[in-house]
């Protein structure tokens, strides 16, 4: 089994919890800790080895408002892993990872959801004495949502950011890739990149008011 | 939302209602009054001259300033009426020299004698040259280029287009959004700021990006400007927040208002109409197609435009178009970034004063004809790529060799070319009525969502 492998990833959580940070810190090992909001969508690559096999990773990095939600999905769908990440000093960005699974197990389509390779961040370790998630409660949401591995990392001081990343990689490897790297999603794909609603009629009824009729509650109002 | 709108008016009739107290919101730092100092206009002036340095074309220069000169003096000229012009050793001015009396060039628009000018530039350096001059731009000398635009709209468009000067570009912009009627529309800005400071939810949301937004600007860092630069950018963002719910805030609004606040020289007040006159829908010239449906729940304009986009793309590129869309490459992962920051999240201020400059005069399409154009330079990279990663990477490239300065990235020819694809292009407005007529013809029921569409692009 010499055979490059593929992975597909994303980073999801609330916005300032550090998910650029973090990819910049797995793909560069350095961390300016100054980075932009990220609007839109954004990738990186690199080259791992897992259990003497080398993997092509493709990292999706998102924004983080609540609004880009809807938008964001359109690049999640066919993701072999996915990492839910918040901020230690940060409770509400704790309490919004169950949003978060949600929407992208209705969104990004992810196969069987009790077997889905989540990883849990926890990340500002630097920041310890402003903790407000202790990792026991972190600990316990992840047992209690299907025994999710947990990781507290450090963007910044690169501390276990490593090890987070190698356990999405490795546990997508074990079950299997989707396949997905250079097959987006119809919904997206192609130059004609606009999330494709029936027509033009829609995509503006969705955003008027009493368009197209309203459904998931979760920040999909598209 | 019914309640938030009497709150306003409440308020403001208090405050309309005792004229002689002027009391100032104790969060704003200056008063309104006060803001657009001679000093507000230099910082905002010098910020442009940094900015646009690496672009160092001198070529040119005398004929522009003198257009320039013409139209602030304009009424002058006009009425043979010297404008009155107030001592530069006043105002704050260790760099202020010796006022130097020049004479001002030939008469750019025909027909109209030009006198010998009493214009007053003072120069910051012994040997500088006349565009590095700062400008003593009086009152008189704002309302004689008020008057000129009134009068010669296309000319000043044009002067603008050619690239406008730092000493005039934010009063122009101004001009051209005609921004002033909006200050007359509207509540003041502390009501504004005021109801804005009382949703706190929103003022964690907006806290969050401040400190990410130009971090390394010395306006904007606090070891060069203490919190005066982040709590300017935090209050206009808070103000315009409750000025349009609908739009609230969103990420990317922090770019534009940043840099609209360097442009304005730190003025709160001004940058924050600004913002609303720039996210409005104006019927032109220029035409500005209601930018604030960028920022919406759902972005409604950003899934048209990327749909007209698309369409534009196959015409008038059609090698490269095919080629994304054989890698599959999803034009909103590249795009987005572009449009809804108004290309400050990918290029350097100085590549986006130009850019600007070009938008406010030519309107929103020219974002469209300057982004083809962009692509047509890089098209024969991007015809050589094998998957969606080699394209982003060009576009990587792209932005961080921009900042680099190591510009591949010739700017005016870019920019000629995108004049070019402006003409040659379908506009979004045609483009608009064509999809609503195309779907009323195939669902004719739907006629209803059509008007609620054109409405909800149109309001506020």
């Amino acid at each position: 089994m010499s055979k490059k492998q593929f992975l597909k990833m994303v980073i999801l959580g609330d916005s300032g919890v550090g998910k650029t940070t973090l990819l910049q810190q797995y793909v560069t090992q350095k961390a300016t800790g100054n980075s932009k909001p990220t609007i839109g969508a954004d990738f990186q690559k690199k080259e791992v080895m897992v259990d003497n096999q080398q993997v092509n990773l493709q990292i999706w990095d998102t924004a983080g408002q609540e609004k880009f939600q809807s938008l964001g999905y359109a690049f999640y769908r066919g993701a072999d892993s996915c990492a839910l990440v918040f901020d230690i000093t940060n409770h509400k960005s704790f309490e919004n990872l169950a949003m978060w699974k949600k929407g992208f197990i209705e969104n990004a389509s992810p196969g069987d959801v009790n077997t889905y390779p989540f990883v849990v961040i926890g990340n500002k370790l630097d920041k310890e004495v402003n903790r407000q998630v202790t990792s026991q409660e972190a600990r316990q949401w992840c047992k209690d949502n299907g025994d999710i591995p947990y990781y507290e990392t450090s963007a910044l001081e690169n501390i276990s950011v490593d090890s987070a990343f190698l356990e999405m990689a490795k546990t997508a490897l074990k079950r299997g890739t989707q396949n997905a790297l250079f097959s987006l999603p119809e919904s997206i794909g192609g130059a004609g990149g606009a999330i494709k609603l029936n027509n033009f009629e829609d995509r503006g009824g969705a955003g008027a008011k009493g368009g197209a009729g309203k459904k998931k509650k979760n920040g999909t109002c598209c | 939302m019914g309640a938030a709108c009497t709150s306003v008016n409440c308020k403001s009739q208090k405050k309309h209602g005792a004229p002689g107290s002027a009391q100032v919101h104790p969060i704003i730092k200056q008063k309104p009054e006060e803001a657009p100092s001679q000093k507000t206009l230099q910082i905002g002036y010098y910020f442009q001259a940094t900015e646009l340095r690496f672009q160092d074309n001198d070529e040119g220069m005398k004929e522009k300033l003198d257009k320039w000169l013409y139209a602030v003096n304009y009424q002058t000229n006009k009425q043979k009426v010297q404008p009155s012009l107030e001592n530069p050793e006043s105002r704050d001015g260790q760099r202020l020299k010796e006022p130097v009396e020049i004479n001002q060039g030939p008469p750019p628009i025909q027909g109209i004698p030009v006198k010998k000018s009493l214009f007053q530039i003072v120069r910051v350096k012994p040997d500088a040259k006349e565009w590095e001059c700062e400008f003593i731009l009086s009152k008189a000398h704002q309302e004689n280029l008020r008057t000129f635009h009134q009068d010669h709209s296309s000319e000043f468009q044009t002067m603008i287009k050619d690239s406008s000067l730092p000493q005039f570009r934010w009063l122009s912009w101004k001009l051209l959004l005609n921004v002033d009627a909006k200050v007359i529309q509207h509540e003041p800005y502390e009501v504004w700021l005021e109801l804005g400071e009382t949703n706190k939810g929103m003022k964690k949301e907006i806290a969050k990006d401040i400190e990410r937004t130009f971090s390394t600007h010395p306006f904007f860092s606090s070891q060069t400007n203490g919190t005066n630069g982040s709590k300017a950018l935090h209050n206009v963002l808070m103000a315009y927040s409750a000025f349009n719910t609908k739009v609230g805030y969103c990420q990317g609004m922090n770019f534009v208002a940043g840099f609209i606040l360097l442009m304005s020289g730190g003025n709160e007040e001004e940058t924050f109409y600004f913002l609303v006159a720039l996210l409005k829908t104006q019927d032109g010239p220029p035409i500005m197609d209601g930018l604030r449906g960028l920022y919406k729940n759902c972005f409604p304009l950003l899934h048209k435009y990327t749909s007209y986009f698309d369409e534009q793309f196959s015409t008038h590129l059609p090698r490269v178009s095919s080629k994304f869309n054989t890698l599959q490459i999803p034009t909103l992962l590249w795009l987005t970034k572009w449009i809804q920051t108004l290309f400050l999240y990918s290029f350097p201020f100085g590549v986006c004063i130009r850019l600007w400059d070009m938008l406010l005069s030519e309107g929103t399409q020219f974002v469209f004809a300057f982004i083809l154009s962009l692509l047509e330079h890089l098209q024969e990279k991007f015809l050589h790529c094998e998957d969606l990663m080699q394209v982003n990477g060009i576009f990587k490239e792209l932005e961080e060799k921009t900042f680099q300065n190591q510009i591949s990235l010739k700017l005016e020819p870019l920019i000629q070319r995108g004049l070019y694809f402006m003409k040659t292009m379908q506009s979004f407005q045609v483009y608009k009525e064509l999809n609503i007529q195309k779907n009323k013809v195939k669902e004719p029921r739907q006629s209803g969502v059509s008007a609620a569409i054109t409405a909800t692009h149109r309001d506020q």
